[in-house]
C-alpha cells in the first residue's frame, strides 16, 4: 500500500514537489528537441547535416546529466523538508525499503506527467532550433524536422530514467533517516552533524578527480573536431563534483562570514553555516551553471578565435560555431529553470522561520535583508566554484588551440553569467521572502 | 543506587511477568574528545498491564531512556527485551516490523502526517503492515475517542488536544502490547491534558495494555501505577500509586543532591 500512501503525499504537498516537475518538464522538452534534431540530423539523405546529429548527440548527452543532477537536487530538496514526517513514519512502522519504494513512486508519479508535458513544447523547441540552424546555413533550407515515434521516446525514456535514477539516490537517503528524530524537541537537523556525508565527499571527489582527468586527458589529443567533445564533460564533471562538495565550503565560509559581519549579516552568515548540508542544494545548481555556461561558452569563443582566416562559402566554422552557442544558451536556459524552481522551494519552505523571527525580533526588511544577505554569498560561492569548474575546460582547450592557457573571448560574457546568476539568486529568492512576509506574522507560524 | 527494579504492583494480577525489560542499559555519546554517559546502567522492569511515569529533570536522560527502550534508537550495551524478543539483536527492518506490528507511539507534538486526513493517519500502520482493518473498528476507535465528526479533517484543522487523541487512536487501532508516549500531555491545556490521560489509563484498565510514559506533569504521573524518578543517567527512586503531592515533593528533592555531588562520577 506504499503507493497510495505515496500518491497522497505527492497531492498534499503539490508546492513542494512542482519544483521537481518543473525541472523535468524543461528536461524533457530539451532532451526532446535535442532527439529531434538528431532523428533529422541521420534522417537527411545526402548527409550535408551529419553535424546536426553528431552535435545534438553530444549536447543532448550532457543534457541527461544536468537534468538529472537537476531533478536528484530539487527531490532530495522535498526529502530533506520533509525529515521529521520520515521520520515518524519509521517510528509507527515504515521499514527502510518501504521508504524507499514510497519515495520512488512519489518520484515517478511527478515525473510521469511531467514528462508528457515536456515533450510537445519539446517538439516546438526541435523546430525552433531547426529553424535557427537553416537560418545559419547549418542545414539547407526546406529540411523539415522529423520525429518518429523514436524521437519521443527517447526524449521522455532518458528524462524518465534519470529521474527514477534520482529518485533511488534521494530515497535512499530518506530511508536512513532515524526514527528518533520523530521525537526530537525542535525541527531541523541536530547541531553539529557533519555538513557532508561520506559517499557525498566520496562522490564529490571522484566527479572532480573525472573532469579534471579528462581536461588533463585533452592535453594529448589533436587539434580537430573531436577536442571539443573531449574538453566540454571536463567542467561539466567538475561542476557536479564540486556542487556535491559545496556543503562543506559553505560551512567554512558561513562561519567565517559570521565573525566579520555585524546583525543581519552575522544571522543570515550563521543561519547558512548552520543549514549547510541544506544550502548545498541551492549553491549546487548554480556551481553547475556558472561552470557549464562559463566552460563551454568561452570554449567556442576560443574556437572561434582561430578562424581568422577570411570566411569562404564553403566553410562551415563560424554557422557551426552559432549553432553550438544556441544550444549552449538552451543548456544555460534549463540550469536557470532549475536554479530557480530549487530556491524558490528552498525559501517558501522557510516561512515558519521568517514568522518567528518577525515575532521576536525582526522587521520584515530586516528578514529581507537576510534572504539577501544568503542568497548573495550563495551565488557568489556558486561563481567561484563553478568558474574553477570551467577552467579544466578551457584552459586545456585554450592550451592544444591557440598554446596560451588564457582562453580567448570577451571579458562581458564572463560578467554576464556572473551577474545574470546573482540576480537570478536575489529574485528567486527574494520574491518568495516578500510574499512569505506579507502576511500577519503569527499566521506563519502555523503553516505545516 | 544504580538498580531499581519494580516487578510487582496492585493492579498487575497473578504473576506479573515483565512486558519491557530492560537490563544494564549504558548509552554514550562522544562529542568531540569527550563521551557523555546519557544511560548510566539503568536496569528496570515495566510490568504488563499497567502505566508507568518516567520523570526527571531536563537532560536526565529520560528521553534517551525511552528512546531505547522503544526500539527508536540503539543503546550502547545492555539489552532490551519487549515480550520476550531482544530488540538489540534485530536489524533496522525486523526492529521496524516489531514497532509496527507490537508498539505504539505517542509524542508531544507533530504526530500526525500532515498530509492525510486523521482516519489516513489511523490507519497507517496497518496499511503499511498490509494488514487488514474493518471499516466499523476505525469507526469504533474514533468515536471511542471522539474524532467521528473529525476522520475525514486533515491535522492542521484539529485543535492540539484531538490531535493528540487522534495519534492515541492510531496507537490504539495497532492492539499494540506496550504502547510508549513521550511527554503525551506536554503541548496541552489542562482538559485536554485531562482527557488524553483518562484514555491512556482507560486502555490499560479495559484493554489491557503496557503503558510508558514520560512526562514533566506530577498531574500526569499521578494517573500512573508507579512513577521512575530518573536523574544524572540512573534510576534514584520508584513511587506505586503516588498523588500528585507526592511526585511534586519528590522531584523537587530529586535535583538538588545532583547538583551537589557536582555531576556523575
Amino acid at each position: 500500500m506504499t503507493w497510495r500512501l505515496a500518491l497522497r503525499t505527492v497531492r498534499g504537498r503539490l508546492a513542494s514537489y512542482a519544483a521537481s516537475a518543473g525541472a523535468m518538464i524543461a528536461g524533457t522538452a530539451l532532451l526532446t528537441a535535442f532527439a529531434a534534431l538528431a532523428e533529422t540530423g541521420l534522417a537527411d539523405p545526402s548527409g550535408a547535416a551529419e553535424t546536426l546529429a553528431i552535435l545534438a548527440a553530444i549536447m543532448g548527452g550532457w543534457t541527461t546529466v544536468i537534468v538529472a543532477y537537476g531533478v536528484v537536487a530539487t527531490v532530495s530538496l522535498v526529502i530533506g523538508q520533509r525529515e521529521r514526517e520520515l521520520a515518524l513514519l519509521r517510528a509507527i512502522g515504515t521499514t527502510p525499503a518501504q521508504t524507499r519504494r514510497m519515495v520512488l513512486v512519489e518520484t515517478v508519479a511527478v515525473a510521469l506527467p511531467a514528462v508528457a508535458v515536456g515533450v510537445v513544447p519539446g517538439i516546438g523547441l526541435g523546430s525552433f532550433l531547426l529553424g535557427r540552424m537553416v537560418e545559419l546555413d547549418v542545414v539547407a533550407a526546406g529540411t523539415p524536422l522529423v520525429t518518429t515515434a523514436r524521437t519521443l521516446v527517447v526524449g521522455a525514456a532518458v528524462s524518465l530514467v534519470s529521474a527514477v535514477a534520482a529518485a533511488a539516490l534521494a530515497g535512499r537517503r530518506a530511508s536512513r533517516i532515524p526514527a528518533v528524530l520523530a521525537l526530537a524537541g525542535a525541527a531541523g537537523p541536530a547541531t553539529g552533524a557533519a555538513p557532508l556525508a561520506r559517499p557525498r565527499l566520496v562522490a564529490g571527489l571522484l566527479f572532480v578527480l573525472a573532469g579534471i582527468g579528462t581536461g588533463l586527458g585533452t592535453l594529448g589529443m589533436a587539434n580537430g573536431p573531436l577536442l571539443a567533445a573531449a574538453a566540454g564533460p571536463a567542467c561539466i564533471a567538475t561542476a557536479i563534483g564540486l556542487a556535491l562538495l559545496s556543503p562543506a565550503v559553505v560551512a567554512v565560509v558561513g562561519r567565517t562570514a559570521a565573525r566579520l559581519a555585524g546583525g543581519v549579516g552575522r544571522l543570515a552568515a550563521r543561519n547558512l553555516h548552520a543549514r549547510a548540508a541544506g544550502a548545498g542544494a541551492v549553491v549546487g545548481p548554480m556551481t553547475l551553471l556558472v561552470g557549464i555556461a562559463v566552460g563551454t561558452l568561452y570554449m567556442q569563443s576560443t574556437e572561434d578565435s582561430t578562424l581568422t582566416a577570411p570566411v569562404g562559402p564553403d566553410d562551415v566554422g563560424p554557422q557551426f560555431a552559432a549553432a553550438n552557442y544556441l544550444v549552449v544558451a538552451m543548456i544555460i536556459a534549463f540550469s536557470t529553470i532549475a536554479v530557480t524552481n530549487t530556491l524558490v522551494a528552498a525559501t517558501w519552505h522557510r516561512r515558519r522561520e521568517f514568522g518567528l523571527l518577525r515575532l521576536t525580533a525582526s522587521t520584515r526588511r530586516q528578514v529581507l535583508a537576510m534572504a539577501a544577505v544568503e542568497s548573495t554569498i550563495s551565488a557568489v560561492l556558486a561563481i567561484a566554484l563553478g568558474s574553477v569548474a570551467a577552467l579544466t575546460t578551457t584552459v586545456p582547450y585554450s592550451l592544444v588551440k591557440t598554446g596560451s592557457p588564457v582562453p580567448s573571448g570577451p571579458l562581458w560574457m564572463y560578467l554576464a553569467v556572473a551577474g545574470g546568476t546573482l540576480a537570478v539568486a536575489l529574485a528567486a529568492t527574494l520574491t518568495p521572502t516578500a510574499r512569505a512576509t506579507r502576511v500577519r506574522p503569527i499566521l506563519a507560524l502555523s503553516t505545516a | 543506587m544504580t538498580r531499581t527494579l519494580y516487578q510487582s504492583h496492585p493492579t498487575a494480577g497473578p504473576v506479573a511477568r515483565p512486558s519491557v525489560t530492560l537490563t544494564d542499559l549504558v548509552k554514550t555519546y562522544r562529542i568531540g574528545n569527550s563521551t557523555t554517559r546519557v544511560l548510566d546502567g539503568v536496569t528496570v522492569a515495566f510490568p504488563r498491564r499497567s502505566l508507568t511515569a518516567v520523570m526527571g529533570p531536563s537532560g536526565s536522560g529520560k528521553s534517551t531512556l525511552l528512546q531505547c527502550a522503544a526500539g527508536l534508537d540503539r543503546p550502547t550495551s545492555g539489552s532490551v527485551v519487549i515480550e520476550d524478543v531482544e530488540l538489540t539483536r534485530l536489524d533496522e527492518t525486523a526492529l521496524t516490523r516489531f514497532r509496527r506490528d507490537r508498539l505504539g507511539f505517542v509524542f508531544q507534538s507533530y504526530n500526525l502526517i500532515p498530509t492525510l486526513t486523521v482516519r489516513q493517519n489511523v490507519t497507517l500502520p496497518a496499511e503499511l503492515a498490509a494488514r487488514h482493518v474493518p471499516a466499523s473498528a476505525v469507526r469504533d476507535v474514533l468515536a471511542h475517542l471522539g474524532l467521528d465528526r473529525h476522520a475525514d479533517a486533515r491535522p492542521a484543522a484539529l485543535s492540539g488536544g484531538q490531535q493528540q487523541r487522534a495519534a492515541i487512536a492510531r496507537a490504539l487501532l495497532a492492539d499494540p502490547a506496550v504502547i510508549f508516549a513521550d511527554e503525551p500531555t506536554g503541548a496541552l491545556d489542562t482538559r485536554a491534558a485531562g482527557q488524553v490521560l483518562g484514555l491512556l489509563r482507560h486502555a490499560v484498565d479495559t484493554a489491557g495494555r503496557t503503558i510508558v510514559m514520560v512526562t514533566h506533569d506530577p498531574v500526569a504521573a499521578a494517573v500512573a501505577d508507579a512513577v521512575v524518578f530518573f536523574a544524572d543517567g540512573r534510576i534514584r527512586d520508584t513511587l506505586l500509586r503516588p498523588s500528585a503531592e507526592a511526585v511534586a515533593a519528590r522531584m523537587a528533592t530529586l535535583a538538588a543532591p545532583v547538583e551537589a555531588n557536582g555531576g556523575r562520577r
